[in-house]
């Protein structure tokens, strides 16, 4: 496992990539701030705001082992989504519906995140300087589904305000036509 | 089982055989060995035949044949779903073969308009006729395979997923190498999971959760991967894919059997809008704040 930073337009993205595990080939799963809120991508088309993670120095954070899927400790686990569901694709929909039962299942005690004392490391060590390539990099403002953990702010960031609009108006010229 | 599917007369097979490999593909079926020939594996030469029509279909914009808008619409329609094949390839064991093949068949002959417009009807009628028997001796059939082996409905679906798992590995790990044969399989397993709790039916009618959407999913990336592969493309990224979701099935059954809520889209509530978008939340009896 590598991470690649990249200082962008004054933001700063940490990619944490796998070249191989188990059955997957590749994996770019970047973590940032966005306003101040941690934020992070699930399977390529669903973006994640953590409101209320445990911070030491930085936010803790496990990946699920083999698909990678990133995941804050957090310290309250109400789940709030964002979506239009005629307007996601069947992928999406699986993909959102398995996301969200593996929070349930966080949610209902079942499945535990590791003692976050015992297992919690760094990460610099692995940073490597590199490009992502174009179609993997994190764009705050292309999603398909909202997804927070934690209480729901009061301000969304400005990127994720933008796409509710979009959302918004195509949903109503849809309607209009 | 499939009593009834023998009213299909295996003249009527034969043509459609005829028909297809003739008049669709000549180009593509030359690329069959002659060993693939000799087997008179119908199924394989169908199978193999049936999505290069929408091959050709989407490259050349139907170059091979001469008709309307209209007709070109009714090609896609007829030939684009693999489930019209999969009717052909559930047929074919119905039928005994020895009364099919003729070796001269494999001649090709000189494409007619008239041949496309039976092969039409034909289909159609197949299909008509394997959809009057779909909800009653061909679903049984299934279920009564899961009594058989004394398996519960979970205990059947969970061996057929790993079965599934299995299948979409070992069609992953050759990519391109990969057989049409071998993605036939993943297909046939995805449709005997549909019948175990009558997804099939559920799916026409917009439902059947989780489950049935990623078997849906499923189908498509391997349908997808079929076209990659005959087109001469690498169909492992489209497998990888279709591995990711039966996984992600598995893992559904393994929380499902510990407690946890599956959550299907279709079942959140609205708590409120945010910029007109609706906002959902796990319900929250699922949700002990922690």
């Amino acid at each position: 496992m590598k991470v690649f930073i990249e200082k962008r337009g004054g933001r700063e993205i940490h990619y944490f990539y796998w070249k191989t595990d188990l059955y997957k080939l590749f994996d770019y799963e970047p973590v940032t701030l966005l306003d101040g809120l941690l934020c992070t991508r699930y399977h390529w088309r669903g973006l994640v705001l953590w409101t209320d993670p445990i911070v030491r120095e930085k936010p803790l954070m496990t990946f699920a082992l083999g698909v990678h899927t990133p995941l804050a400790y957090s310290r309250s686990w109400l789940v709030w989504v964002a979506y239009r569901l005629k307007d996601l694709t069947p992928a999406e929909k699986i993909w959102l519906g398995f996301y969200l039962s593996a929070l349930n299942a966080l949610l209902q005690g079942v499945l535990k995140l590791p003692r976050e004392e015992d297992e919690f490391h760094g990460y610099m060590d692995k940073a490597v300087e590199g490009e992502v390539p174009e179609q993997y990099r994190f764009k705050p403002s292309e999603w398909a589904f909202l997804i927070v953990v934690g209480p729901l702010p009061e301000k969304l960031p400005r990127e994720i305000r933008e796409r509710l609009k979009e959302c918004s108006e195509g949903s109503q010229a849809k309607l209009a036509s | 089982m499939y009593q009834q599917n023998r009213s299909i007369k295996s003249e009527d097979y034969r043509r459609l055989t005829n028909i297809l490999t003739y008049s669709a593909l000549p180009d593509l079926f030359t690329k069959l060995s002659d060993e693939e020939r000799s087997t008179r594996n119908i199924s394989k030469i169908i199978y193999f035949c049936v999505p290069s029509v929408r091959v050709i279909i989407h490259e050349r914009g139907l170059a091979p044949f001469k008709e309307s808008e209209k007709d070109r619409a009714s090609i896609e329609i007829d030939l684009h779903e693999l489930d019209v094949l999969q009717k052909i390839i559930k047929l074919e064991e119905t039928i005994d073969k020895s009364a099919l093949i003729n070796p001269d068949a494999f001649k090709l002959k000189v494409r007619r308009e008239e041949e496309r417009d039976e092969l039409i009807k034909l289909i159609k009628a197949l299909e008509l006729k394997l959809n009057s028997v779909r909800g009653t001796e061909y679903e049984n059939l299934y279920r009564e395979a899961w009594r058989n082996a004394n398996l519960s409905l979970v205990e059947y679906w969970k061996a057929r997923l790993g079965e599934l798992v299995k299948a979409l590995e070992a069609a992953r790990s050759r990519g391109s190498g990969c057989e049409v044969n071998d993605l036939l399989q993943v297909l046939k397993t995805v449709g005997e999971l549909e019948k175990v709790y009558g997804f099939a039916a559920a799916g026409r009618a917009g439902g059947g959760g989780l489950k049935a959407e990623g078997l849906l999913v499923i189908r498509e990336y391997v349908k997808e991967a079929h076209y990659k592969l005959v087109t001469g493309g690498d169909p492992s990224n489209l497998l990888e894919e279709a591995l990711s979701v039966a996984k992600a099935l598995e893992e559904l059954e393994a929380l499902a059997e510990k407690g946890v809520r599956i959550v299907n889209l279709e079942d959140l509530e609205v708590v409120g809008y945010v910029d007109g978008v609706p906002i959902y939340t796990l319900r929250r009896r699922d949700s002990p704040d922690r």
